[in-house]
């Protein structure tokens, strides 16, 4: 197999990609469900699930199992073709942001560690992240119940409402690095990670983030309290799963995001490994993935620790937090870094 | 002025979300209270209300348990006549568990001490006959003894 | 000009475009009910406009069923009330039958009431500390008050042999004493609780998430609070200082030095924040109590075995663990009572909900559920 020919450069190595990603990405994700009910129930002076093999370990294997063999209901009132769709709806586009996250530094001119090196990654990012909430919608509309409606309807308002100032602090660290592409984002944050200056954008990033992907404190659409199980309601077994996946794999690429955008990638700053370790290339690339992972898993730690802590918020109020607190706050910092920036190039 | 300011800067800093943090960080580090029950067993305190047991060769047969009881689970059926004259253990002794409540009235009256709760708390069955227990089987108590020996000491040991 | 589309006997054609509420349906088996209590609401986007209470769901015939019963007989099934109370229910029903045959409680045994009384209270209110946290997202402090429960549980099966429904006191005083060790591992809990409660506050009385939850949501004036015939927490909460152990005091309430914690402005916060500092309180009641325990017999010596009160009547009430919990015994000389009422709290203070809700969000419907503390055991009975 010739791995120069064109064919292989354009399409075989990406589907080889892929599906290594799609692979990795789903243990990852499996296991951050499994993290969470531990670090969880560390927080809550419990021991979170121990029971299916050690420390609990499996537990996401037999979870996994038992929703696939479980019956797939389809309430009465649901419109059937809408109802089956939706959660693909939900879970292609969580998967599909990966596409673009950049790892760790490159192995070789062929053995980077992403799959598509856009030169507009992080458009491309909002968008599809974005379009998770038509599974959500319609998932919630299709059901034919007021709980899920309910729910989506309070998710689509969320979505859009923190849409705006994400984007906003995402541009600020657009501005600060001058490019579009993840990967230059981070070698801009070589020397010092754009946590400490863009320190407001990063508190925005959080926030909307934490909102962006439905967790505590601003759970709203699957307030379990208020609205049942939200806009999955009324989802059993495969599809609740498709659900389930595509919110943990929304959790999993806001850290890996957040590890990109604001703590510097897989750069340890002040410790150019890469430089030093030049003439090792697989060697750094270990490196820069195990720096990119502690730095996500740090991440979403503090994610489950939020969780752990507070109450939730009111739909009224969560939309007054994002227009009348985040969306001013995030165009104030964004006005700062490019008054920064034109002063610095003038 | 310099009050509104400090709102502002309460607001922007989070400082009572941050101490709501250390909270549940401090319980993080902190030992797990989880008790991990099937493997490691309960030391119950002497009066826990278990498993009606009776000593059917101490009973008189005087039937006042089965007369305190709220539940009419107890049924006591004294011997003949003439066999009570000289032997006053009851002929047959049922206790439905089933429709007991655990709430130890039965034990109050008893003159002599033959009704009490034992320690056993594991009463699930596959079968509903077999929460009937009858004369054979409500002397069976094993695990009475093994559980008299803890006594209090697990009450001192699980407070703060 | 042509006249708009109307069909001869119908509306007209505007009238289409009108909309109506949305009916939903808020239990039984809805998470945040605490138990069976069904609502329907009338919905307004997601504003409440109308509230209906359908209850019934858990009814057991409790006060009918005591009625074939014997006095004495009839004692456990009140633990089954509000399960969570139990022992109070059980003080409520004996107090009742004491009063009608003015019987003398013991000192000794009035104190041990007291304290018993006090532990279940702080039991009855660390549950729904958690389940009212857990309605509003905070879920961790669930676990923090059920893992102090548990050591208060610890403590009544080690004097009374269960952990939730007791049957904790005979007609006429109490079964037994103290075991070796109970009074150290009551002060133990004792001495560690309160800062416990502080971490609670930590989390919950200064975060800012829940103030905004709760500030504001579901007031209820004093005014209106007493008209509903609110009690407890609920009623206190509105600024209408009426406990009933300071009101009408009974098993010796009037020798412990104890304050009263009142609310303001009747929100969900202030039925909060008083339960909370309840909390407090009832630790210093047992501590007293622990204390200045006298020596004395447990059971009164003139009692006779079968319990036949005299033809009477008699309504006794003990501040319960949601508000005033009332028994009135008609008793016609036999051995059963004749007619057995329950003033149950969390009945009565259900009425407040539709005035809680109404214009409030669904969101707020939960708060308010949680700030009454009802516990469906108690409303239907």
């Amino acid at each position: 197999m010739n791995w120069n020919s064109p064919f292989m450069l354009t399409v075989g190595l990406p589907l080889l990609k892929i599906v290594i990603l799609l692979g990795v990405v789903a243990f990852c994700v499996a296991y951050t469900v499994w993290l969470e009910r531990r670090l969880l129930g560390f927080f809550q002076s419990r021991v979170g699930p121990n029971r299916v093999g050690p420390a609990g370990l499996i537990q996401p294997i037999a979870d996994g199992l038992k929703l696939i063999l479980k019956e797939d209901i389809i309430p009465t009132n649901a419109r059937p073709f809408l109802f089956r769709i939706a959660p693909i709806f939900a879970v292609v586009p969580a998967f599909a942001g990966f596409a673009i996250v950049a790892f760790a530094p490159p192995a070789g001119p062929r053995a980077s560690f992403l799959i598509s090196d856009a030169n507009i990654g992080i458009l491309y990012l909002l968008a599809i992240t974005s379009l998770g909430v038509f599974g959500i919608v319609l998932g919630g509309w299709a059901s034919g119940s007021k709980y899920p409606l309910f729910g989506s309807l309070r998710s689509a308002s969320q979505m859009l409402s923190y849409e705006v100032p994400l984007t906003f602090s995402v541009l600020s660290v657009i501005l600060m690095a001058g490019s579009f592409r993840l990967d230059d984002i981070i070698q801009a944050q070589g020397k010092l990670p754009f946590l400490v200056p863009l320190i407001l954008a990063f508190g925005v990033y959080v926030i909307s983030a934490v909102a962006e992907t439905n967790r505590a404190p601003f759970d709203l659409p699957e307030a379990e309290s208020e609205l049942v199980g939200g806009f999955h309601t009324e989802y059993s077994g495969m599809r609740f799963a498709f659900y389930f996946l595509a919110e943990y794999a929304n959790v999993v690429l806001v850290c890996c995001v957040a590890t990109s955008l604001f703590l510097g990638g897989y750069k340890i700053p002040f410790l150019p490994y890469e430089t030093l370790l030049a003439g090792n290339p697989w060697l750094v690339s270990l490196i820069g993935l195990a720096v990119f992972a502690v730095k996500a898993v740090a991440f979403l730690y503090f994610y489950i620790w939020i969780r752990a802590t507070f109450p939730r918020y009111r739909y009224d109020q969560l939309l007054k937090i994002g227009w009348k607190v985040l969306l001013p706050i995030s165009l104030l910092n964004l006005l700062l870094v490019a008054g920064i920036k034109l002063a610095m190039l003038r | 002025m310099p009050g509104a300011l400090n709102r502002l800067v309460r607001m922007m800093t989070f400082p009572e979300l941050a101490s709501g943090l250390a909270v549940t960080f401090k319980w993080f580090r902190k030992p797990k209270v989880t008790e991990f029950y099937p493997d490691a067993r309960p030391v119950l305190p002497y009066r826990t209300k278990g498993r009606l047991h009776v000593e059917i060769e101490t009973c008189i047969s005087c039937r006042m348990c089965e007369k305190a009881c709220p539940e009419d689970c107890i049924k006591v059926y004294p011997p003949p006549k003439e066999v009570f004259k000289t032997d006053k253990r009851p002929a047959q002794f049922y206790i439905s568990l089933e429709h007991c409540i655990h709430c130890g009235m039965c034990v109050d009256p008893c003159p002599t001490g033959s009704i009490h709760h034992s320690m056993e708390f594991e009463l699930a069955t596959y079968n509903k006959d077999e929460l009937l227990f009858n004369k054979e089987t409500l002397p069976y108590d094993l695990l009475i003894k093994h559980f008299r020996q803890g006594l209090l000491e697990n009450v001192e040991q699980k407070s703060p | 000009m042509t006249e708009p589309l109307r069909v001869e006997g119908t509306a007209p054609l505007r009238k289409v475009l009108e909309t109506k509420n949305l009916e939903l349906n808020f239990g039984p088996q809805h998470p945040a009910t605490h138990g069976v209590y069904r609502a329907v609401l009338a919905l307004d986007g997601e504003r409440v406009v109308g509230i209906e209470s359908i209850i019934g769901y858990l009814h057991r015939g409790i006060e009918k069923w005591a009625e074939y019963r014997t006095y004495t007989k009839a004692t456990p099934v009140f633990d089954r009330l509000d399960y969570v109370g139990a022992i109070l229910n059980c003080h409520g029903y004996v107090g009742a039958v004491e009063k009608l045959m003015k019987v003398e409680v013991p000192k000794r045994a009035q104190y041990v009431r007291v304290i018993l009384d006090e532990l279940q209270r702080i039991a009855n209110h660390l549950l729904w500390l958690g389940t009212h946290a857990l309605d509003l997202g905070a879920m961790t402090v669930l676990f923090y008050a059920l893992r102090e429960r548990e050591v208060i549980m610890d403590l009544f099966e080690a004097m009374l042999g269960q952990r939730l429904l007791q049957n904790a006191y005979p007609i006429g005083g109490i079964r037994l004493d103290f075991p070796k060790g109970w009074d150290r591992a009551c002060r133990n809990f004792l001495a560690e609780f309160p800062n416990r409660i502080d971490e609670y506050e930590t989390l919950l009385s200064t975060n800012r998430i829940w103030v905004q939850r709760t500030r504001g949501v579901g007031i209820v004036s004093g005014e209106e609070a007493v008209a509903l015939g609110l009690s407890g927490p609920t009623l206190r909460g509105s600024g209408v200082c009426f406990d009933v152990r300071k009101a009408m005091p009974y098993s010796s309430y009037e020798e412990f030095d104890f304050e009263v914690p009142l609310g303001e402005r009747g929100d969900v916060y202030d039925r909060y924040i008083v339960r909370v500092r309840e909390m407090r309180q009832s630790i210093r009641i047992v501590q007293q109590a622990l204390d200045g325990l006298p020596e004395g017999p447990l059971m009164p010596e003139k009692l006779s075995k079968i319990i036949r009160p005299p033809a009477g009547e008699a309504y006794f009430c003990v501040e319960g663990t949601k508000g005033m919990l009332g028994f009135y015994v008609v008793s016609d000389g036999t051995d059963k009572p004749w007619r057995l009422h329950v003033r149950a709290p969390s009945f009565v203070n259900l009425q407040g909900l539709e005035r809680m809700c109404v214009g409030g969000l669904v969101a707020d419907v939960v708060a308010n559920i949680g700030s009454l503390d009802i516990v469906l055991g108690e409303v239907d009975r």
